[in-house]
């Protein structure tokens, strides 16, 4: 066996062990809840940051402006044609639906 | 005895605690493989396989249970080493033989720290797997994100070095 086969076999026996396991883990463990803190922490600061800069931008936007076009948009709305189309259109699927299940239109 | 998988699994599900068996299952393997790594310098062993527990952690839901844990954190340690010392270039000069790089309370065979010496550190990294872990090229290749040749080619001349 040459030296360098007897140092490789050598280092193969050789058992590295931590100081102390235990105390590792634990500081190992305090770091990830750390982390995961900080992560929640920068979230939940996102999250303000954002509500924050929402708020001040309605403050400062023409809100009589705002209110103004969408009372005016919907007040141009034809309630009783949306109306009348929405049931006309889900009367007409409903049908659909029966004469399909009942097997009057059958699809090839 | 839970398995690997087993606990990887309560530990995604919430349960860090879980996660600490596993610090403690392998916190000496990569502290060896650290050492070997790094020839003997304790507090970078000690820095790698925290290190690679923490990405470890991160990384948990990406862990492929086809594969060991055992093989995936290998990966990851592997990687770490090699961040380290893009990091810290001046590693390399305690890598190459100063007085700090064996510290007093190595417990290793300084005859194979020795032995790699003249090594740079990927092939350090391979040499190592290779001899004192008996991984397989495609393995070595995909821990270091290498092609097979490459990683063929890398050690051969890491063994030319050698003689």
């Amino acid at each position: 066996m040459n030296l360098f086969e007897e140092t490789i076999n050598l280092e193969k026996t050789v058992s590295y062990a931590q100081r102390d396991k235990e105390l590792f883990s634990f500081y190992t463990l305090t770091l990830i809840a750390q982390e995961q803190a900080s992560k929640k922490l920068q979230k939940k600061l996102w999250a303000s940051l954002l509500l924050f800069i929402t708020c001040l931008a309605l403050f400062f936007s023409p809100i009589n402006q705002l209110t103004g076009s969408l009372i005016t948009h919907f007040s141009s709305i034809d309630m009783m044609g949306l109306i009348y189309m929405a049931l006309v259109s889900y009367g007409v699927s409903g049908l659909c639906i029966v004469l399909i299940k009942r097997g009057v239109i059958g699809f090839r | 005895m839970d398995t690997d998988e087993e606990l990887v699994k309560r530990a995604l599900k919430g349960g860090n605690h879980h996660y600490g068996v596993l610090i403690q299952r392998y916190a000496d393997y990569l502290f060896g493989l650290g050492m070997r790594l790094t020839s003997g310098n304790r507090e970078l062993a000690e820095d790698i396989s925290q290190q690679s527990f923490l990405k470890s952690y991160s990384y948990l839901k990406s862990f492929d249970s086809r594969k060991t844990y055992k093989y995936w954190l290998t990966g990851i340690a592997v990687n770490c080493f090699r961040d380290m010392i893009k990091k810290e270039q001046k590693y390399t000069d305690l890598g190459s033989g100063s007085e700090q790089s064996y510290s007093p309370q190595l417990e290793g065979n300084t005859g194979f720290f020795d032995l790699i010496k003249p090594l740079t550190e990927d092939e350090k990294i391979l040499f190592t797997l290779k001899y004192i872990y008996d991984y397989q090229i495609n393995d070595m290749a995909d821990f270091l994100d290498l092609k097979p040749g490459t990683v063929k080619s890398k050690i051969s001349r890491a063994l030319e070095k050698l003689k």
